[in-house]
């Protein structure tokens, strides 16, 4: 029961103070002060109390997109596994749904963005599309990996890695280089996405934002850091002991996450974003990864029945 | 009892079609419509009943050679029986208000080929014997044949007709040759009879192959599926719902009662189910996001969802090679869940096609854009269409693809060896499936009801009549029906699925199942009642801040963009064609601009289908060469046809003569 | 290769201002005119001002104009001198007019905060959209320098964004020609409100070197009353810093 209340709070604290240290890494690589770290927070709380203003080409779509992405974002967030991989929603089969409802979120953005007709926003959306293509079957193989190896289908017991064998090793190395690119995919951020650039053309999440302004960028941001979250929680669930007391998941997992923001940080400080053409073969690295974890899987459980 | 209501249904639908042709113009379509209504509502009422408690079957004469005809309505039957009475009830009432946008038509051939259509279909999922199946088979594919010939006009019509014709024979051709096959070992036409060939299982094996490919050829699984994509888009919108909703289903149905009653000789076939199904499922999707013509795109699109009940089906036979309990039962029901979701918004997503046609004249995508404004009705409609086909929750879309992957994931470690790695494989490539499908659909409701008019194809558009608008709305609300609440569509589902030979306890297996649905329904709930409330309170802080003002689209100030400098359709495709075009025969034509001040430049890309191009196109023109060296035998000389006839005539005596001799 | 850019980080330390209110600016920057009491300017001097900045009865720099050349201050008998006082910013146009006697502190009084509920909306958090209206880039220049690793406002939550429907502030840069009034006009429009108006430069403010010219439509700038004003060709990245601090109630 704690441990659920404990996953609501740290879905609400977590994702901005990820964007927080994300920023202060970079800014202490760059040799500044930087925003503060708690400034996602009050930029949300200013966005809440603005205006918006909303092209006279758009629809209903437009409207209800932000809402739709958030809540479905949220939902996802409240089945994937948390403190000590206790979900606040748990079933079996339940990493489907998860994927899925990022995937609606997914669908009303592009829509949202095709709806302004605007030559950027359309790019923006045909290279977003592009980028979940080669991640989702990733996520998928390497669930299917997690299942075929764990005989179990919910999301706590298919990220408790066990067995006495190298298999655990395995799935968490790999697991974690692969769980980490996409959050670097979905999380829109250097080498896939550049958060900070001005230049249209070069834009992949925040051209689809470019039109939106006061609660819709609210909810759409959250929802961005929201998923980042979901991904370190991913990665926090795959590499921590399966027996874990609650109190020290309790700390662990925001230490995980801060720590994949610490590295994101580190990574968009050194790195530039790739050619767009480059993109997709950095991606096919999570496609790899998630089939050696498979062949590694079919090749450990070989004493097994 | 309950196949007698079923008959009644069968007759109401054909006397009402035979009336309407004696009858004049102004009531044809509603007294068609009433009766078609009515007679689907008896069978598929029919078919409820059916799956609740089995009837038993009924045998009556029929002038030679038919012979005795059994029909009966197993629950597979009654499953595919339902299917087809709810597809052709959304059908009828919009090509209702459809086939009124053609009141220079008589339509009466038109009708009464609907109907044979609707009635043939009812027909092949229930009866049970070799000429009786093939009868009404040929009749469904000459029935249909008229139905897309609709516009005879146009000659894009009569090709793909002629394309679907010889499709259609070859098909019956090779279902032939496989009862054929079965029918050595079986000694009867009967169905039934037909167990008796897995005393042989690699008999069994080539005879089901041929079987099936026959059927897959009806299906639409690739490389077979060369006619769909021409034959689709070239039927009104009406019958394309139709085809692509109902008819396909007809091949799945095939293969499903040919493995229950044969049953699976060899892993190897099942493996090669999974495999084409694997390959239709992601090439299909791949092509439609290539396409610009929308009813091409939605083709390539039932190839892709023929593909996803093919990999149900696949692990479901594999399951029954290795006896994997989750995969049989959840493989199949996921399937069978799929089968009738699809054909619910499939059929919506054709309907709106109509809709759009209609209002614009024109398919090409490329030329149209911001219709949400005009057509918001539809757009809502076909909205909800794609989200469910894209299989998001939480329409009936997502209901299908999680019993999927819920046998995969319980199946996998159950699976010995590499097969649980194949399951596990599968999995990636029906999430691929999925989320290219996203990508297909936002494409398609992006480029025409979002942004701003490409071209004045959209000027005079508006919504269709009332009677089109309830035949999609209809499939929209089953669609979101069976999205929140699927538990009774899953049980129905699984019940058909137990018929096939299950290790333990079917029911055992499937009772969990209902519960994890809850599950899902509860949360899906949670989602749609959080996104009211995130909507409310943006409402609400938008109307205590500064409100909405509205502007044009941010364009960094520059006032002379134009609509045709928007995102077009194969511009939104590109970064996946730059990956796949290889594989999509993708032609890109480009004009580049010449000169220091350029005044006009041009680029064009089009898709080919590599199948059509590669196998069948060369193949056609082989055949055709072949038949040109005995064109002299058609010389137009009337004396030579007189010696023709003469020369027959002797060689005939000569043979008599000979024999009696 | 990271070992290289990890030296180099490590080679130049952290170069931020460590206070950019407080901190001082060296002293051959050209800021706020200490003019005399007594002194007048004679008619070639007033002439010499680029800007035209330059009145007599009483002597009077109006900063909207000035350019901070310094030209006044090295002519003959002179009362002007140009201290390196840098807080410049006003929020009323008169505002700018320093007239003889008028110390630095009086000047900066002067300068008055946004309302409350600005200040409670955007005193943390402000986002703002550059316009660059025809000028000649060295106010985007040091507008660019304010959030560079020197002066980098983005520790007091102010940046520049990529959208105007991001933005809580325009800053028009240049004296606004008829070729980009339009763009002033919808990047005006496509900002949600609340929002400012902020004007950096003294091409901004009154059309600068070039407001004689018939190539500029300043039509927008009486039409739309200006929140912030910033004078100087170019201002200082901590004069521009300053001046919206202060409107935020967040300067000295």
């Amino acid at each position: 029961m704690t441990a659920r209340a404990l996953n609501i709070l740290f879905l609400l604290l977590l994702p901005f103070l990820m964007i927080g240290i994300i920023n202060r890494v970079k800014a202490l690589a760059g040799g500044r002060k930087g925003f503060p770290i708690l400034q996602p927070f009050i930029d949300t709380l200013k966005l809440l109390r603005k205006g918006a203003v909303v092209s006279r080409v758009t629809s209903w779509v437009f409207a209800v997109a932000p809402a739709i992405a958030l809540a479905a974002t949220v939902t996802a967030l409240l089945i994937a596994p948390g403190v000590g991989r206790t979900q606040v929603i748990a079933f079996d089969g339940d990493i489907v749904l998860c994927l899925y409802l990022l995937g609606l979120a997914k669908f009303f953005q592009l829509l949202s963005a095709l709806d302004t007709g605007s030559s950027f926003e359309g790019m923006g959306a045909s290279r977003e599309a592009l980028f979940s293509v080669v991640v989702e079957p990733a996520l998928f193989l390497f669930a299917g990996t997690l299942a075929l190896a764990s005989g179990h289908a919910s999301f706590g017991e298919l990220f408790t890695l066990s067995g006495g064998s190298a298999w655990p090793t395995v799935a968490a190395s790999a697991g974690t280089i692969m769980l980490f690119l996409t959050l670097l995919t979905e999380g829109c951020r250097i080498p896939v996405d550049d958060p900070n650039t001005h230049l249209e053309l070069t834009m992949i999440h925040e051209v689809m934002i470019l039109d939106n302004s006061g609660p819709d960028l609210a909810f759409l941001q959250y929802a961005a850091a929201l998923k980042m979250y979901l991904f370190a929680a991913l990665i926090a669930a795959l590499i921590l002991p399966a027996d874990i007391p609650v109190l020290h998941a309790a700390f662990a997992l925001p230490i995980i996450a801060l720590l994949c923001a610490v590295a994101a940080g580190l990574v968009e400080s050194l790195l530039a974003r790739f050619r767009m053409s480059h993109v997709p073969q950095f991606l096919f690295l999570a496609v790899a990864l998630a089939l050696i974890t498979l062949a590694s899987a079919v090749y450990f459980r070989g004493g097994a029945a | 009892m309950i196949l007698t209501l079923f008959l009644i249904g069968i007759a109401i639908l054909f006397i009402g079609s035979a009336l309407q042709a004696a009858l004049p113009r102004s009531v044809r379509i509603p007294l068609f419509t009433v009766a078609a209504i009515i007679g689907l509502l008896f069978t598929g009422f029919a078919s409820v009943q059916a799956l609740l408690n089995v009837p038993t079957a009924i045998t009556f004469g029929c002038p030679f050679p038919l012979g005795s005809v059994t029909l009966e309505l197993d629950p597979l039957s009654a499953f595919f029986a339902l299917t087809i009475s709810l597809g052709g009830i959304a059908g009828s009432l919009y090509g209702a208000g459809y086939l009124s946008g053609y009141p220079e038509r008589s339509l009466r051939g038109h009708l009464f080929a609907l109907a044979l259509f609707l009635i043939s279909m009812l027909l092949v999922v229930t009866v049970r014997a070799v000429l009786p199946f093939l009868f009404v088979w040929e009749l469904m594919s000459l029935s249909s044949l008229v139905l897309v010939f609709f516009d005879r006009q146009r000659e894009e019509v009569r090709d793909a007709t002629v394309n679907y014709f010889i499709a259609m024979h070859v098909a019956f051709a090779l279902i032939l040759t496989g009862f054929l096959l079965l029918m050595t070992r079986s000694g009867s036409g009967d169905f039934a009879s037909f167990a008796a060939a897995m005393q042989d299982p690699a008999f069994a094996e080539t005879a089901l192959l041929i079987l099936f490919a026959g059927f897959a050829i009806k299906a639409g699984f690739i490389p077979f599926h060369s006619w769909l994509p021409k034959a689709h888009p070239a039927a009104p919108s009406h019958v394309s719902g139709l085809m692509s909703g109902v008819m396909i289903k007809t091949g799945i149905y095939g293969i499903l009662r040919f493995t229950l009653i044969v049953g699976v000789p060899t892993t190897r076939l099942a493996v090669i189910v999974l495999m084409v199904a694997v390959v239709s499922a992601v090439v299909g999707v791949l092509y439609a996001i290539a396409q610009h013509d929308l009813k091409r795109l939605l083709a390539y699109s039932s190839i892709e969802n023929i593909g996803i009940i093919g990999i149900g089906i696949g692990l479901s036979m594999i399951g029954m090679r290795i006896g994997n309990g989750p995969l049989i039962l959840l493989g199949m029901t996921g399937a069978l869940i799929h089968l009738i979701n699809h054909s619910l918004f499939k059929g919506l997503l054709f309907y709106g096609a109509g809709a759009l046609y209609r209002a614009t004249h024109t398919r090409d995508i490329e030329k149209l854009g911001g219709l949400i404004g005009k057509m918001p009705a539809t757009a809502l409609l076909f909205i909800v269409g794609s989200v469910a086909i894209a299989g998001l929750p939480p329409l009936n879309g997502f209901i299908s693809e999680f019993v999927l992957y819920l046998s995969m994931l319980y199946g996998a470690p159950l699976a010995a060896g590499g097969y649980g790695a194949l399951v596990v494989l599968t999995a990636g490539a029906l999430a691929l499936t999925g989320i290219l499908a996203l990508y297909c659909f936002t494409k398609a409701c992006g480029i025409v009801f979002l942004g701003s008019p490409r071209s004045d194809a959209t000027d005079t558009a508006r919504d269709p009549d009332r009677a089109m608008i309830a035949g999609m709305a209809l499939l929209a609300v089953a669609a979101v029906a069976i999205g929140l609440y699927p538990a009774p569509l899953f049980s129905v589902a699984a019940s058909v699925a137990a018929l096939y030979p299950f290790p333990g306890d079917a029911a055992a297996q499937a009772a969990p199942v209902v519960t994890t649905l809850g599950s899902v329904s509860r949360a899906l709930l949670f989602f749609v009642l959080f996104f009211a409330f995130l909507y409310y309170i943006r409402h609400r802080l938008l109307a205590k801040s500064g409100g909405i003002a509205t502007a044009a689209t941010w364009g960094c100030g520059y006032r002379h963009g134009t609509a045709r400098m928007q995102y077009t359709g194969s511009s939104y495709a590109s970064p996946l064609m730059a990956l796949a075009g290889q594989l999509l025969g993708l032609s890109v034509h480009r004009e580049a601009p010449q000169g220091l001040f350029p005044a006009r430049t041009a680029f064009h890309s089009h898709p080919h289908d590599l199948v059509d191009s590669y196998l069948i196109a060369p193949g056609a023109k082989f055949i055709r060469y072949l038949f040109s060296l005995f064109r002299w035998v058609q010389s137009g000389d009337m004396a030579q046809y007189i010696l023709y006839g003469i020369l027959f005539l002797a060689a005939a005596l000569v043979w008599i003569m000979g024999g009696t001799a | 290769m990271v070992f290289r850019l990890l030296k180099a980080r490590w080679r130049h330390g952290s170069q931020a201002v460590p206070d950019p209110i407080a901190a001082q600016v060296d002293p051959m920057f050209r800021g706020f005119p200490d003019i005399a009491k007594e002194g007048t300017l004679s008619s070639e001097t007033v002439a010499l001002c680029p800007g035209a900045a330059l009145s007599v009865n009483p002597v009077a720099i109006d900063l909207g104009k000035c350019h901070l050349c310094g030209a006044c201050s090295r002519a003959a008998n002179s009362p002007i001198r140009l201290s390196s006082r840098h807080h410049l910013g006003q929020t009323k146009r008169d505002a700018l007019i320093v007239t003889a006697g008028t110390s630095f502190e009086q000047y900066h009084a002067r300068a008055e905060k946004g309302r409350a509920e600005i200040r409670r909306l955007f005193g943390r958090s402000l986002r703002l959209r550059s316009v660059s209206a025809a000028g000649c880039s060295a106010c985007e220049m040091e507008l660019n320098a304010t959030t560079n690793a020197n002066f980098d406002m983005l520790r007091y939550g102010i940046d520049i964004v990529a959208s105007p429907r991001h933005a809580d502030a325009v800053i028009v840069t240049g004296p606004v020609s008829a070729n980009m009034a339009d763009a002033l006009e919808d990047t005006w429009s496509a900002t949600p409100s609340p929002k400012l108006l902020i004007l950096m430069g003294a091409c901004a403010i009154s059309g600068g070197l070039f407001a004689a010219s018939p190539a500029l439509d300043r039509r927008f700038l009486s039409d739309h009353t200006p929140d912030i004003y910033i004078p100087g060709c170019p201002p200082h990245p901590l004069t521009v810093v300053n001046a919206i601090l202060n409107y935020l109630g967040r300067g000295i």
